[in-house]
């Protein structure tokens, strides 16, 4: 079940660190086009990291479930804000 | 799902690391052998660059003037390139201007540089340097490779964490220790912890800026899609050059000479020594170059100048002391992957953490097969006798191949070979797949004695390929200061010979070692005995 819980993190993971360096981008002081080589160095340590604690936890389902709710709160935020991007 | 959930590193934490540390090391081990010999390698691709064509040694180094008329004479033949078109400069090259250009019918780069073109028709330079750096980025798949040579970099990044949580808590007893003893899977283990955790700075550079370098162009797509609504793409070139942001006015004029280009780019950021251009529009009233260079006393030299040709106006500087995060972050990457942040001692550094590196996977793989070894018996399982031949044939049929390449490359000089990129290519990949070929045929040990052996003669031949070829051989090129050459030749005698010396402990393994072991077997395990070992 080890690798249902890495798969968990491998996918649900990858988009959830898109949509979590997006919001950030979006918040930091500075325009977002400029961060964007630092934010694509920063994702695969985050996405690694996010891979590695989804195998250590024990439980398989919960995992995919907080992972998609997770998921699903960041990129409504994201949504819901796009009009202010520029 | 509570975190108190994640438990603490008990034996079942370990057991599990322990699983995804083996079978990510397993799935990519191999490719990251390639990588990490390769790119061992490539770390002197400027002593290489010099090594590979004769025809720039001992020659006058070239001038901006003959830049320009190799321009005109490679867009004259293939005017279709006018939107994009780089030029190295004789710093980088040894001594000539070298035009680069992707051809879209051959679907693959090009060059050309005045001897080249003077020379026979069709003539195409040597590029062993280009070939060695794709194999390292790309395992030298062109259609797919660098993305999954990304996907490996991920699946490396991942064995590294996991190895790292098991190792933690015997790091400061097992440390340093190396037990050479009977048991040698302790003295393979003990090897491969200390190789792993030393140079563990450096691999977890190496893992996180491959993946970058690999996969940028997909996660900026992504990016793009799920994050910024569409409005990352047309922001994405301004983040990575300085050059591009300007339509064509389709309306010829003239350029400014090569020299005066140079200068103004130099004057504008000093300390910064440019090394070769990128040309979009040339002819045209918004013809733009990429100046890209290094600078001086940075430790992340790489830099780029945009400048208009029409008028010289300076439209971009993104070399150190004045750029922006993002050209800082790639520059920075560069600087760590390649080791140019430094001259001949990190470059060495380099290139002993990159045959580290390639033993590290080697060492895993040998762990895998001795975790596996059945001790009472001298039959051996299916698994582990494969696994030991395809580590044998990959491996060193790597070396094998990477080093026939050279050969070739003087060869094909020395035969007056036109298209000499083509004969290093055939060379690398047909001693490669003889040597995989080889490895499946016969036990896992005699493969690796024969294979060890013909790796060594064959990069022993690198210089004296070089010598008979070119009349440049060892007793010569100090004297003639050409300590490019000299180097590669040195490379190869001594990573010759660090070959041989590996065929003779492996036979002497084969010899005197313990029985029970693939390494010591004449023969792949009976169908019946298999059956037996492996009942699913």
């Amino acid at each position: 079940m080890m690798w249902s819980r890495v798969a968990a993190g491998a996918t649900l993971g990858l988009t959830l660190c898109i949509a979590l360096i997006s919001a950030v981008m979006r918040l930091w002081p500075a325009p977002w086009p400029s961060l964007l080589v630092p934010a694509v160095a920063f994702f695969f340590p985050l996405w690694v990291a996010i891979m590695i604690i989804c195998a250590r936890v024990q439980r398989t389902l919960p995992v995919w479930g907080v992972l998609l709710v997770f998921n699903a709160v960041i990129f409504l935020a994201l949504w819901s804000t796009r009009h202010a991007l520029v | 799902m509570r975190w108190s959930e994640i438990s603490s590193l008990s034996g079942l934490t370990l057991r599990l690391y322990t699983a995804l540390h083996s079978w990510t090391g397993l799935l990519a081990g191999f490719a990251l052998f390639v990588a990490f010999y390769a790119g061992a390698i490539t770390v002197f691709q400027d002593d290489i660059r010099a090594w590979q064509d004769p025809s720039t040694r001992n020659v006058a180094q070239e001038t901006p003037k003959d830049g320009e008329r190799l321009l005109e004479r490679v867009l004259v033949a293939h005017p279709e390139i006018k939107s994009r078109v780089s030029l190295q400069l004789p710093a980088e090259t040894g001594g000539a201007y070298v035009a680069w250009w992707y051809d879209l019918k051959k679907k693959a780069w090009s060059n050309a540089s005045l001897a080249t073109l003077d020379g026979p028709e069709g003539g195409t330079r040597a590029d062993l340097t280009s070939f060695v750096n794709a194999v390292h980025y790309s395992l030298g798949i062109s259609a797919g490779g660098i993305y999954f040579m990304g996907v490996v970099s991920v699946l490396y990044g991942l064995a590294l964490v996991s190895g790292v949580i098991i190792h933690l808590p015997r790091l400061t007893k097992d440390l340093l220790s190396l037990r050479p003893g009977k048991n040698l899977k302790k003295l393979w283990q003990d090897t491969h912890n200390l190789i792993g955790i030393v140079s563990l700075p450096f691999h977890l550079i190496f893992a996180i800026t491959g993946a970058v370098f690999c996969l940028y162009a997909l996660l900026l797509a992504g990016f793009n899609t799920l994050g910024f609504d569409g409005k990352l793409e047309p922001k994405v070139n301004m983040a990575l050059d300085v050059i591009g942001e300007v339509q064509p006015a389709n309306k010829a004029a003239p350029m400014l000479p090569l020299d005066v280009l140079l200068k103004k780019a130099e004057a504008r950021a000093p300390g910064f020594e440019p090394t070769s251009l990128t040309i979009l529009n040339y002819g045209d009233a918004n013809a733009e170059m990429a100046v890209r260079g290094d600078s001086d006393r940075s430790l992340a030299p790489y830099g780029n100048v945009g400048i208009r040709m029409a008028d010289g106006v300076i439209t971009d500087v993104q070399a150190a002391r004045e750029r922006d995060a993002n050209h800082a972050t790639m520059s920075g990457m560069y600087s760590l992957h390649f080791g140019s942040y430094g001259a001949y001692m990190v470059k060495w550094l380099y290139f002993i953490l990159g045959l580290g590196g390639a033993f590290l996977f080697y060492s895993g793989n040998l762990l895998w097969v001795e975790s596996r070894r059945k001790a009472r018996q001298n039959r051996q399982t299916t698994s582990s006798y494969r696994m030991a031949q395809a580590t044998v044939g990959i491996c060193i049929g790597t070396c094998i191949g990477i080093s026939a390449a050279f050969v070739a490359t003087q060869a094909a000089h020395a035969m007056g070979a036109l298209d000499i990129p083509h004969w290093e290519r055939v060379a690398a990949y047909s001693t490669f797949a003889l040597a995989v070929v080889f490895a499946f045929v016969r036990p896992p040990a005699v493969a690796a004695i024969m294979l060890l052996r013909v790796a060594g003669v064959l990069t022993m031949l690198i210089p004296v390929a070089n010598g008979v070829a070119t009349g440049d051989h060892m007793l010569l090129t100090p004297w003639h200061g050409q300590w490019q050459v000299f180097s590669v030749d040195a490379m190869g005698l001594v990573l010759g010979a660090g070959f041989l010396w590996l065929a003779k402990l492996t036979r002497l393994r084969l010899l005197h070692g313990q029985s029970n072991s693939v390494w010591a077997m004449s023969a792949p395990p009976a169908r019946e005995e298999q059956a037996v070992t492996n009942p699913a």
